[in-house]
């Protein structure tokens, strides 16, 4: 190909004018970006956002950069949503990211601290209060022995905590004419008499005045409890340990927890684990056993899925190859039609086929069980038949690919090399199996192996037809008879309701990832081993 | 008499004989064709014989209604739990955006890939193939993290939002597409560019006046397959999306299907129908330019 080695460079024409406004705008988001990132101490993102802009910077004004000006917007992109997250991955599989160590040490030490000890209002002192105001508009005031003062307008014990009641005395209005040092009112509200008190007795039974560290809870007309409750944790930094005064313990950081005397204290801390997640996945006996079963699950689906749509697609092939015949054009509308429906759709609809009380498959074959005397079968609902269903499913969604390019490959075998082992005196069966059938396998081997890569990870038919179901009974961790790796991984790190395991599920995704290269490359190189024997 | 009976015989066996070799030479295939086809349109049939069935539950469901309605549709638009005309316009809106971003972004690198001979060019392309062989939904658990931290500086961006969804999508723009259109660029001669050069184009002329049109067909083929991978996609839409509200399609159907099934399955096959109709239409409409990719893989090797 004969292409200019080097475009022209452009002068200070349109394209100049509109990269640099184009740049500038980029920048001053970049400068936002930068400010929101520092202020933040996101370190790893800034240096990234300023490695970033440099480059398009360079790139969109530097002159010996003409051809990466039109790879940068990829580029950037791939790095960032594929590329990124590749490594991320890794470093995820290698930490105990999850639900309970989700957030850094520094703002899980600041939630352990903001715990208080609950204290039992059993225990609490008791001091005199008195009600201010009306009912439709109390305020408690409680003075306790060593003189603190509690004031505010308390709530019923149905409504929600008000962290705002506490008010100001010091800054009220208090009219305290005899001196006793209980004010007659406050800002104007009168103090409640005794006869008051007595007729909103039970009203009374029912308030709290909600405090920073605590509650007053009046018992008696005249007697409140003061619920004080203490800081639990302090963390120590120069120990490096945290102190839990309830249990009056010092705890010590083990794994992205605080330890405390053997015992766990929640929420704890990501941190890097090491080789756990992998261990858990090969030694854990939990984790290992419903795992083997669905990799063996997933192996099998993805082979026999390949396996039955070859088969049904190679015949459909063979029935058209080499004769034209009336309507051949509209069959093959009508046999592409499941690869053009999309999946997701096929699914869900395939699912209500195969209902078990409504479903028309059911309803189809109600005359054999009638004749059988058999309840109709619960397709969904039992292990078997739910793995049976999957397969007819995928035989469904994949008979057209396969049909498709087996039929372009056998076009592009001439047909002189089955006709001269016929001549030879091959049957015709003996002459398509032997001459015909290994050449169609050597040319669309990659596509088969590419084919079970992607069952291997058809995360949209199971997920949206048995969602893994049947679930397996008596299984520790959520698992069920048609589970395939990817929806498994998926249910452990994402699926909300369970907790999510993000550690735990991209050491899985590496695996999956790892099995799929694998087979990959032992397929490859069997069909290069088939090449050189048919060639 | 006698004659004739033999006459009567031997075009009895004609006819015969002729049946059997049509039996053989056709009759078989379209047997084949014809069994199998009604295996490919048994759903497909279901779903429009119910979508207008008057009778909404599965249990009530028949090939051929007794009594047909159009209520299916119309009653999907007004249910607020499962805003279904909000799903079809994010899932429209979304794959739109990021199948014309991803197509000019591809053909963009694919240009510089065919035009240009630079330092790492080749390693370039290499890299490019290397990177396809994972493929990024497996890498779903980081691109949560991920785009939960983008959030935190840029909300828009965030989980829960349609262009943090978009975005991610576009990591994987200059993947294959754009090795399916450097193919293409690479048979349009290079004499036509040094032509429009030598009368004073720049680069971006180039290839907006001159390579972007003759592209045309095969972009239409690559943005309609670009634009159906993004509308199916599920996997990485239910990982950033939380709100029904932001759904798109195959999530809001998911939901749907898990909150009123067996009451709603007219309503089912009226969303299926909305839902994969266009697409069907669409795909049957370029079968041609698709079956012709497909089997160039094949036949390729």
């Amino acid at each position: 190909m004969s292409s200019p080695a080097v475009m022209r460079t452009e002068g200070y024409g349109k394209g100049f004018w509109i990269r640099l406004v184009g740049l500038m705008i980029l920048n001053a988001m970049a400068v936002y970006a930068a400010v929101v990132l520092y202020a933040e101490g996101a370190w790893g993102f800034l240096a990234s956002l300023v490695i970033g802009s440099l480059f398009i910077n360079w790139v969109y004004f530097s002159k010996k950069t003409a051809a990466m000006r039109w790879i940068a917007p990829g580029l950037i992109l791939m790095i960032i949503f594929v590329v990124w997250p590749i490594i991320f991955s890794v470093y995820i599989a290698f930490t105990n990211w999850s639900t309970g160590n989700i957030l850094t040490k520094t703002q899980a030490i600041e939630q352990l601290e903001s715990l208080v000890i609950p204290a039992d209002p059993e225990d609490a002192e008791e001091f005199d209060y008195y009600l201010y105001g009306s009912t439709d508009d109390l305020h408690l005031l409680l003075i306790t022995e060593v003189g603190d003062i509690f004031y505010g307008p308390p709530r019923l014990q149905s409504e929600e905590p008000n962290p705002d009641a506490l008010l100001d005395f010091g800054a009220a209005t208090a009219i305290d004419d005899d001196g006793d040092g209980i004010p007659e009112s406050i800002d104007g509200r009168a103090r409640l008499q005794t006869r008051d008190l007595f007729q909103i007795a039970n009203l009374i039974e029912d308030l709290v005045l909600d405090l920073p560290q605590g509650q007053v809870l009046p018992q008696t007309i005249s007697a409140a409890r003061l619920v004080v409750s203490a800081q639990r944790y302090t963390y120590d930094p120069v120990a490096d340990v945290l102190v839990d005064a309830q249990a009056d313990l010092t705890c010590t950081p083990e794994g992205g927890n605080f330890i405390c005397d053997g015992q766990r204290r929640d929420p704890g801390w990501r941190v890097v684990v090491g080789w756990d997640n992998f261990n858990d996945i090969v030694g854990n006996e939990r984790i290992r056993g419903p795992l083997l079963r669905v990799f063996i699950w997933n192996f099998a689906f993805a082979a026999l899925s390949v396996i039955l749509t070859l088969g049904l697609g190679l015949l459909l092939a063979m029935t058209v190859r080499d004769k034209v015949f009336k309507g051949r054009a509209l069959y093959r509308s009508i046999l592409i039609i499941p690869y053009a429906l999309p999946a997701f759709i096929s699914a869900l609809v395939w699912r209500g086929l195969f209902n078990r009380d409504f479903g028309q498959i059911n309803s189809m074959l109600e005359p054999v069980f009638n004749l059988l005397g058999s309840e109709p079968l619960n397709w969904l609902g039992d292990p078997t038949l739910a793995k049976i269903a999957v397969l007819i499913v995928n035989l469904w969604l994949g008979f057209p690919y396969m049909f498709l390019i087996t039929l372009g490959a056998l076009q592009s075998i001439p047909k002189s090399l089955e006709e001269a082992a016929i001549v030879d005196g091959a049957s015709p069966r003996r002459a398509f199996r032997s001459v015909t059938f290994p050449l169609l396998m050597v040319s669309i081997a990659p596509l088969l192996i590419g084919s079970f890569a992607f069952n291997f990870n058809n995360f949209v038919l199971i997920f949206l037809m048995t969602q893994g179901g049947p679930p397996v009974l008596g299984s520790t961790v959520p698992v069920g008879h048609t589970d395939i790796l990817i929806s498994f991984t998926f249910d452990v790190a994402v699926q909300a309701g369970r907790g999510n395991n993000f550690g735990l599920g991209s050491a899985l995704t590496i695996m999956i990832f790892l099995l799929v290269a694998i087979f990959s490359a032992i397929g490859f190189r069997y069909t290069r081993k088939l090449e050189d024997v048919f060639q | 008499m006698t004659t004739n009976q033999t006459n009567q015989k031997v075009e009895l066996a004609k006819k015969k004989f002729s049946l059997r070799k049509w039996w053989r030479d056709l009759g078989f295939r379209h047997l084949i064709l014809i069994i199998v086809s009604i295996f490919a349109l048994y759903p497909v049939v279901w779903i429009l014989s119910s979508s207008f069935n008057a009778v909404d539950t599965l249990s009530g469901a028949q090939l051929f209604p007794r009594q047909t309605t159009t209520e299916n549709f119309s009653g999907l638009f007004d249910n607020d739990s499962t805003p279904f005309g909000r799903w079809i316009w994010n899932s429209y809106k979304i794959a739109i955006v990021a199948s014309v971003i991803n197509l000019l972004i591809a053909s963009m690198a694919a240009f510089a890939f065919s035009r240009f001979r630079f330092k790492g060019r080749r390693v370039g392309l290499l890299t490019l193939l290397l990177v396809q062989v994972f493929p990024q939904f497996l890498a779903f658990v980081a691109i949560l993290l991920l785009i939960q931290q983008i959030g935190e500086v840029v909300p828009a961006a965030g989980l829960d939002t349609h262009l943090g969804l978009i975005l991610v999508y576009l990591g994987g723009a200059i993947g294959f597409n754009t090795f399916l259109i450097k193919g293409f660029m690479d048979s349009v001669p290079g004499s036509l560019d040094e032509a429009a050069k030598v009368d004073g184009a720049s680069s971006w002329d180039v290839f907006w006046r001159i390579i972007f049109p003759l592209a045309r067909p095969v972009l239409a083929v690559i943005f309609i397959l670009t634009f159906i991978g993004i509308y199916s996609e599920f996997l990485l839409a239910a990982t950033l999306l939380r709100s029904s509200e932001q759904f798109t399609l195959p999530l809001g159907l998911r939901l749907f299907v898990q909150s009123e099934y067996n009451a709603k399955w007219g309503a089912l096959s009226a969303a299926a129908l909305i839902g994969g109709g266009p697409i069907i239409v669409t795909f049957l409409l370029v079968q041609k330019q698709i079956i012709s990719g497909l089997t160039q893989g094949a036949v390729k090797g």
